[in-house]
C-alpha cells in the first residue's frame, strides 16, 4: 500500500482570441502551436497510458476561454490550414537538408511528428479535443475542473462582489454544459485567493481548489502537516497547497529539468532562418516570423554556440530526469511518514502548456514519470484531488491569506504602474453592469442580447492575460488593445441599452465576432446557474 | 520565468486617467463620446487594495463639489491645504486609534502606491485635504484592508499542534508505560497509542544510565505493549498534553527539561544537517516548506 500521494495537476489555459475579421491574425498562433506541441502529445500520452492498461489519474483544469476555441470551428479550420503549410515546409526542408544529415534527420522527424498529429487531430479526435479529455474523465483517469470564465484575477476582481460572483458561476456553468456534470474543484486564476473568496466557492458547490504554498503555510492558525494536507477553510472549502520541492525541479528556471543542456533550444526556431519568399509562402502571408515549433539546437549551455538537438539524448535525459523526481518525492513520502498521522498528499500544480511548448520533452517526462509510479505502487500513489478527499480523515481548520503564483507571491504583476489604469474601468463597468440588470429585466429578445453581449464584453476586459502582458511587458500593444476594446464595445451597448435604442446590426457583428459563452451561461437564475441540491453542506 | 521588473522606486503614481481628471463640464455628451455613460458618473470615492504585504494601492475619485465642500469645510483656498491618504492600523479595534502614518499625494494622479504598511494589518484609509496647522477634513474613505502575512502565523491551534507527540528530550521507557496505562484507564481500555509506531533510537538524557537498564530489560521490539502510534481524535490531544505535564512534573527532572515542556507549543525546534531532513526538523512542516520555497516560480 502506497504511503503517499502524488497529485499532478495541469492547468490548461489560453486567453480568448478568435480574428475572424482578418485572414491570419497573429495571436491565434497562440493556440495552433499548443494543439500541436502540447494537447495532442498530451492526449496521445493519456490514451497509451489507457491503451497499456497503466492505472494513472491527473488533475486538469480547462478553462472556458481555451474550450471555447478547441471547439470553435473556424479556429479548427484555420489550425488545419496552418498545420499543412507547416508540413509544406517540413518536406521542403527535408529536401534542403538532403546533404546535411543531422539537419536532416531532424526535419524528417518534424515532418513525421506534424503528419501524426495531423492524422491524431483531424482522425483520431475529430478536431474535437474536448471531447477527447471528456472521454479520459469517463474512464476515471482525469479529473476535469473549473475555472473563471476568463480567467479573471479574482483578488483584483473583488472590490465588485458580483464581478467575482460572475467570473465564478459563468465559469462552472460553462463546465456543466461542456462536461455534462458538476465540478467538484475550481482552478483560480493564477492562485489568486483572499480571504472570503472561500465562501464564494462553496456557494457554488465546489469542494476544493489549490493555493501556492505561502497559500496554505501562511494559514491561519498554523496549518500542522504544511502542505502535505489540505486545510478547511471556515466555509469549508478544501484547499490544497503546492509543494515547493516539486515544483521547484520542474519550474525552476536555472536548476529545473527543463533547464538541462541535452533538452531542445526554445528561442532557436527555423523561422529565423528563413528567406522572405519562404516565410510568405510556408508561414504568414505578410512574410511575418511566426515561430513554426521546428528548432534544431540544444541548449547546451550559457553559450551562443548551441549545439545540434539529439532526441534520443534528450529522451534518455526525461527518462532519467522522471526518475529522479520519483525518488525525490519516494524520499519526502518516507521522511513525512514518520511524523504524520496521515498520509502526505504532494500538491504539482504545472501549466499544462510547460509540457511540450515551454519543455519540449515535458511530455515524454510525464509519459516515463507516471509509468514509473505504477510499477511500484508501494511509496507513491497518482491520485486526484477528489479522490484524496474522499479517503482522508479530518481537516484541519484554517484561514487561508492572500496569495498568488506570481512574481512575488501576491498581485504585483497584475497591479503596477503599466497596467493599474484597468481597474477603475472595470469597477466603473461592474457597477454599471449591476444598474442595467437591475433596470432591464425584461424578456424583450433583443435587450437581452444586448445585455448578454454587454456580460461578455466585461467579461473578456477583465481576463488576468491582458493585465498580466502589459505588466510584463509581452505583446503589451495587443493586450492594451483588448482590454479598450472590450470596455468601448461594453460602453456603447450599456448606453444603447439605457436610452432603448439598440443598435442590431453592429450587435449581431459583434456577437458573430466574440462567438463565446451562449446565453444560457449567462443568465444568473437559470438552470445553468443553480447550485446542485448536495451544496448543503461542504463537509469531508 | 519573466524577468523581475518591479515598479521603479520612488514612482508610486501612475500618468493620470484623462477621464477621471476632468471636471464634469469637461465631458462631452454621451451621444458624441461612448464612453461618457460610465464615465458620467462622477461619484467621490476610495479603493485600497493591498499589492503585497507592505505596499497598498489607492485610487480614487473625487466629485468636484465635494472637492470644493471639503476645501470649504477646512476654511482653504486652492494653495493652502495639501492632499494626503491618513492610514490608521485598526487591526485591534476602531476605538481610539490613532493615525499610523500619512502619504502626501497629488490629487490628479488618481492613484498611488503606499509602501509604508506592515504585513497582517488591518488598515483605514481615508484621502484628507490637509491645512498647515495640521488640522484636516476627510474627502473619502476606503473600506478596510488587510495586508497579507510575510512569514507562517505563530498561533498554533492546540487541537493541531505541528509537533510530535513524543517528548522533545529523553523520558525513561518507564514513564511511556505509565502513559500507556493511564491512558488506558481513561480511555476504557481501547489502545490508543500517543507515541508513534516508529522506534525510537536511544534517547538524549541525562539518565542515560538508567535508560538503557530499562531498556535492556525490554523485548527486543522496544515498543511497549499497548502503544501503537494510532492517531488521536483531536478532542483526546489537549487532554494528553496535560496528562504529559502532569507526569513530568512527577518525575523530578532538570528544571531546564520541566521549562521545556514535555511537548512544546513552540514549533521552532527545527534542526538541519544541510538541506535534509532530520528528525526534529520534520516536526515542523510549515516551516520546512516556507524554507524550501520560492515566490513567483511558474512560467508567468
Amino acid at each position: 500500500m502506497a504511503k503517499g500521494y502524488l497529485a499532478l495537476v495541469l492547468h490548461g489555459h489560453l486567453p480568448f482570441v478568435r480574428h475572424p475579421e482578418h485572414e491570419d491574425f497573429l495571436e491565434e498562433n497562440w493556440l495552433y502551436q499548443a494543439i500541436t506541441e502540447v494537447y495532442v502529445p498530451l492526449l496521445l500520452i493519456f490514451d497509451s497510458l489507457v491503451a497499456d492498461a497503466v492505472d494513472f489519474r491527473l488533475t486538469f483544469s480547462l478553462t472556458p476561454t481555451l474550450v471555447s476555441m478547441l471547439a470553435d470551428p473556424l479556429l479548427q479550420s484555420r489550425y488545419l490550414e496552418r498545420l499543412d503549410r507547416l508540413i509544406r515546409l517540413l518536406e521542403m526542408e527535408t529536401t534542403c537538408t538532403k546533404w546535411q544529415p543531422e539537419f536532416h534527420a531532424l526535419a524528417a522527424m518534424y515532418h513525421r511528428q506534424f503528419r501524426s498529429i495531423r492524422s491524431a487531430f483531424v482522425d483520431r479526435y475529430n478536431c474535437n479535443l474536448v471531447a477527447a479529455f471528456h472521454r479520459l474523465q469517463d474512464l476515471g483517469k482525469l479529473e476535469i475542473i473549473a475555472s473563471a470564465a476568463t480567467h479573471g484575477y479574482l483578488p483584483l476582481l473583488s472590490v465588485n462582489p458580483s464581478a467575482v460572483r460572475f467570473q465564478i458561476q459563468v465559469g462552472i456553468a460553462h463546465y456543466a454544459l461542456t462536461f455534462g456534470q458538476e465540478p467538484n474543484g475550481f482552478w483560480l486564476p493564477e492562485c489568486g485567493y483572499y480571504p472570503g473568496l472561500d465562501q464564494l466557492l462553496s456557494d457554488q458547490a465546489i469542494r476544493f481548489t489549490i493555493l501556492e504554498t505561502h497559500g496554505i503555510t501562511r494559514a491561519r492558525p498554523r496549518p500542522r502537516y504544511g502542505v502535505h494536507a489540505p486545510l478547511r477553510c471556515p466555509s469549508g472549502l478544501a484547499v490544497f497547497g503546492r509543494d515547493p520541492l516539486s515544483s521547484r525541479q520542474v519550474w525552476s528556471a536555472t536548476e529545473g529539468y527543463p533547464a538541462d543542456c541535452d533538452y531542445r533550444e526554445f528561442y532557436r526556431d527555423l523561422v529565423h532562418d528563413l528567406d522572405s519568399d519562404s516565410l510568405k509562402r510556408y508561414v504568414h502571408p505578410g512574410g511575418l516570423r511566426i515561430e513554426t515549433g521546428i528548432k534544431y539546437y540544444r541548449i547546451t549551455g550559457k553559450t551562443e554556440n548551441k549545439q545540434i538537438y539529439v532526441p534520443q539524448q534528450a529522451e534518455r535525459k526525461a527518462e532519467a530526469h522522471a526518475d529522479h523526481f520519483l525518488r525525490s518525492r519516494t524520499a519526502q513520502v518516507e521522511s513525512l511518514a514518520s511524523v504524520m498521522d496521515r498520509k502526505p498528499i504532494f500538491v504539482a500544480p504545472y501549466d499544462a502548456e510547460l509540457f511540450g511548448h515551454w519543455w519540449y520533452e515535458g511530455p515524454l517526462w510525464l509519459n516515463h514519470l507516471i509509468r514509473k509510479v505504477a510499477r511500484d505502487p508501494s511509496s507513491l500513489r497518482l491520485v486526484t484531488l477528489s479522490e484524496y478527499l474522499r479517503d482522508c480523515s479530518a481537516l484541519q481548520p484554517a484561514e487561508p491569506p492572500m496569495s498568488s503564483w506570481g512574481r512575488n507571491g501576491f498581485n504585483e504583476i497584475w497591479l503596477n504602474p503599466d497596467n493599474d489604469w484597468i481597474y477603475p474601468r472595470l469597477r466603473h463597468a461592474a457597477r454599471v453592469m449591476e444598474e442595467l440588470e437591475a433596470d432591464h429585466s425584461e424578456n424583450d429578445g433583443l435587450t437581452m442580447r444586448a445585455l448578454d453581449q454587454a456580460k461578455r464584453e466585461l467579461l473578456l476586459a477583465q481576463s488576468s492575460d491582458w493585465a498580466f502582458m502589459i505588466g510584463a511587458q509581452t505583446t503589451a500593444e495587443y493586450a492594451n488593445h483588448r482590454t479598450e476594446s472590450h470596455l468601448q464595445n461594453f460602453s456603447r451597448l450599456s448606453d444603447q441599452i439605457a436610452r432603448r435604442s439598440i443598435d442590431e446590426r453592429w450587435l449581431a457583428e459583434i456577437e458573430s465576432r466574440e462567438g463565446i459563452f451562449p446565453a444560457q451561461v449567462l443568465r444568473p437564475g437559470g438552470a445553468a446557474h443553480q447550485p446542485p441540491s448536495h451544496s448543503a453542506s461542504n463537509t469531508h | 520565468m519573466d524577468p523581475a521588473d518591479s515598479p521603479q522606486p520612488g514612482q508610486e503614481k501612475s500618468p493620470p486617467q484623462p477621464a477621471l481628471a476632468r471636471a464634469p463640464e469637461q465631458l462631452e455628451p454621451a451621444t458624441k463620446e461612448p464612453s461618457a455613460l460610465l464615465e458620467s458618473r462622477e461619484k467621490t470615492s476610495l479603493v485600497a487594495i493591498p499589492v503585497d504585504p507592505y505596499v497598498v494601492h489607492c485610487q480614487w475619485e473625487i466629485a468636484h463639489a465635494d472637492l470644493e465642500q471639503a476645501k470649504r469645510a477646512l476654511g482653504v483656498d486652492d494653495d493652502e491645504y495639501w492632499p494626503i491618504l491618513r492610514f490608521c492600523d485598526v487591526t485591534n479595534g476602531d476605538q481610539g486609534v490613532r493615525p499610523s502614518f500619512s502619504v502626501e499625494i497629488q490629487l490628479e494622479a488618481g492613484n498611488w502606491y503606499v509602501r509604508s504598511c506592515s504585513p497582517e494589518r488591518s488598515y483605514r484609509a481615508d484621502l484628507a485635504l490637509k491645512r498647515e496647522d495640521g488640522s484636516f477634513t476627510v474627502v473619502a474613505s476606503a473600506d478596510r484592508v488587510k495586508t497579507p502575512p510575510s512569514a507562517p502565523s505563530s498561533y498554533a491551534d492546540e487541537h493541531w499542534l505541528p509537533i510530535r507527540l513524543v517528548p522533545r528530550v529523553g523520558l525513561p521507557i518507564y514513564v511511556r508505560e505509565e502513559v500507556s496505562r493511564k491512558l488506558s484507564a481513561l480511555y476504557g481500555g481501547q489502545e490508543q497509542g500517543v507515541f508513534e509506531s516508529r522506534p525510537q533510537d536511544p534517547l538524549p538524557t541525562d539518565r542515560g544510565e538508567e535508560v538503557h537498564g530499562k531498556m535492556a530489560d525490554l523485548p527486543s521490539n522496544p515498543e511497549p505493549p499497548g502503544l501503537l502510534g494510532q492517531p488521536l481524535p483531536v478532542d483526546m490531544r489537549a487532554e494528553v498534553g496535560q496528562l504529559l505535564t502532569q507526569l513530568y512534573a512527577g518525575l523530578h527532572l532538570e528544571p531546564s527539561v520541566l521549562a521545556a515542556g514535555p511537548f512544546t507549543r513552540e514549533p521552532f525546534h527545527m534542526r538541519r544537517v544541510g538541506s535534509e531532513l532530520t528528525k526534529d526538523s520534520i516536526a515542523d512542516l510549515t516551516a520546512w516548506n516556507e524554507s524550501s520555497f520560492t515566490y513567483g516560480t511558474s512560467s508567468r
